[in-house]
């Protein structure tokens, strides 16, 4: 079945099915649900956009949510470079931007695991989002990301093991 | 004989499978160095699991968000088909004879002059030479226009010299040797938003 | 940005069309010359192509984007050279006296599907009034269809068109 992402219905029905992993996705990397809600609707515009129908409905989720990570890298980069920047010209370092509301929900144990994740290399932090909030299997994930399973096994385990350290590190400097 | 961490980190994700899912279930219920690398991993998992389990969760990937991310998209996209006024397409379906295609080429090149009678390009007839090339037939574009009576000599002459120059520009560039290219059907032209509606 | 690409391109233009007008015995009048100069940028036109390769996943295997400045009526060819084929695409834009635009398309391939097998030509022309600025995709090898071979692309031209500032 091809899937337009003209046709509207098909087009409520992927999103429908896909908007919750995409937010997910989003928010765990980029750390803030406005920017996350602003992504979702940015990857499915660029998702009405497309010109070139999908084969099916699975490689039209996967191609959203590659779109979604993608954004969200983006965005954390440039976010990542305007507070290091503001870190070099202020006397202070600035704390992470975050809606103030969101801080106060998050548990410790949240801000533990999102300090100690976005210590990992990209490449790493991609498989673990896609695998741990996206709870998409090694073969979807090797989908999204074009690469092969095998491949997202060995980063998956690779992100397990710094994570086992970085969180010690992390708790250590809580307690 | 233990597994490798890899295989531990695969069993505690469901991704093994048979018989090696039962082979390493097996093996846990007497190896503790593996049981311990299992509890590692599963603790990392089930702190994802916590994290996940935060009521904020539910307001991000929730209704009300859904909602509002739908309706935002329904507003920028609804903008921008309102903006497609044109529907007409004009296709010239060509076979492969080199004569049908000149005459055709020609006819394409009548029609568009035709409005413009008040311009530099006048309608009244085409002295276009249509030069077929001995070589695979290949037909020219014909890029000379008619002069028009009321426009200056000068300018006139400066198109017909600029046309006669043949293509303004030239991009060459060379695709990735890798690249196997499906030649398909006919080739097409097409609006993106037509070739979105129209669908196949 | 754009300002700056028209003035080298005009003089360009200017110097290809001086012995046009040397040919004149009085010579170029400076009158001329600007009237020449005026016309030209009324008819100046920016296009913009966007080359991409679409794999099977519909994914964008490989792209490549050139802007190119011409008038109206003067066509930009873009040569795709691969490794048994070649694919050439000839945009011509004309614009209109209400400034929309109209444009044709015409796409050339050669084509050897294996070495030794004879060479084969397509060609067809293809034409569409468009708007300045709007999003035309030219498919020179056709749209991809779905097929049982692995790591099939096809050719994709994502065209706009607009007068220059």
């Amino acid at each position: 079945m091809k899937i337009h992402s003209n046709d509207p219905e098909a087009f409520q029905g992927i999103y429908d099915k896909t908007f919750h992993i995409i937010v997910k996705v989003a928010y765990h990397i980029t750390l803030d649900a406005d920017v996350a809600e602003d992504i979702c609707q940015e990857a499915f515009i660029r998702f009405y956009h497309r010109t070139v129908p999908f084969p099916s409905e699975d490689q039209a989720r996967y191609w959203l949510i590659r779109v979604a990570k993608n954004l969200s890298f983006n965005y954390y980069k440039r976010k990542k470079r305007e507070r290091s920047a503001l870190e070099r010209y202020s006397y202070e370092p600035k704390p992470h931007q975050h809606n103030g509301e969101e801080l106060l929900m998050r548990s410790e144990t949240e801000q533990l695991v999102h300090r100690a994740v976005e210590q990992l290399p990209n490449s790493l932090r991609s498989v673990i989002v896609l695998k741990e909030y996206g709870n998409l299997s090694y073969r979807e994930i090797g989908r999204v990301l074009h690469i092969t399973e095998n491949n997202v096994k060995v980063r998956v385990h690779r992100a397990r093991n710094m994570l086992g350290t970085l969180l010690k590190e992390e708790e250590a400097r809580v307690l | 004989m233990c597994y490798d961490e890899q295989i531990i980190s695969a069993y505690v994700d469901g991704e093994l499978e048979e018989p090696l899912h039962t082979e390493v279930q097996e093996h846990m219920e007497s190896c503790t160095y593996c049981r311990s690398t299992q509890a590692e991993y599963r603790s990392v998992k089930e702190l994802f699991l916590a994290v996940s389990k935060n009521p904020i969760h539910d307001t991000i990937a929730g209704p009300q968000a859904k909602a509002r991310v739908w309706q935002q998209i329904q507003r920028k996209t609804r903008r921008e088909t309102a903006h497609n006024f044109w529907h007409r397409q004009i296709q010239v379906p060509l076979p492969l004879a080199a004569g049908v295609m000149a005459a055709v080429a020609v006819l394409v090149f009548t029609l568009i002059f035709n409005p413009f009678s008040s311009g530099i390009f006048s309608s009244d007839k085409s002295d276009a030479p249509l030069a077929l090339r001995d070589d695979n037939n290949i037909p020219e574009i014909p890029t000379n226009y008619p002069a028009s009576k009321n426009s200056m000599p000068e300018l006139e002459q400066l198109l017909r010299f600029l046309s006669d120059q043949g293509a303004a520009v030239e991009v060459k560039i060379q695709l990735p040797s890798s690249s196997k290219i499906q030649i398909s059907g006919e080739p097409q032209l097409l609006r993106a938003a037509d070739f979105r509606r129209s669908g196949e | 940005m754009k300002l700056n690409m028209v003035f080298p391109t005009l003089l360009i233009l200017l110097g290809l069309i001086q012995p046009l007008f040397s040919q004149n015995p009085n010579g170029a009048s400076s009158e001329e010359l600007e009237e020449a100069l005026r016309y030209l940028q009324d008819k100046a036109l920016e296009v913009e192509i966007h080359a991409r390769l679409i794999g099977k996943d519909r994914e964008n295997v490989w792209n490549t984007e050139s802007r190119k400045i011409t008038v109206s009526g003067k066509s930009i060819s873009i040569t795709l050279q691969g490794e048994n084929l070649v694919v050439s695409a000839h945009i011509l834009p004309f614009l209109n006296e209400g400034g929309s635009i109209f444009l044709v398309a015409k796409g050339e391939v050669w084509v050897q599907q294996s070495p030794g097998q004879e060479k084969k030509y397509y060609s067809t022309v293809k034409s569409l009034p468009i708007k300045p600025g709007e999003s035309v995709i030219f498919f020179p090898t056709g749209v991809l269809m779905d097929t049982e071979e692995n790591d099939v692309h096809t050719i994709e031209l994502e065209i706009q068109v607009e007068p220059l500032e």
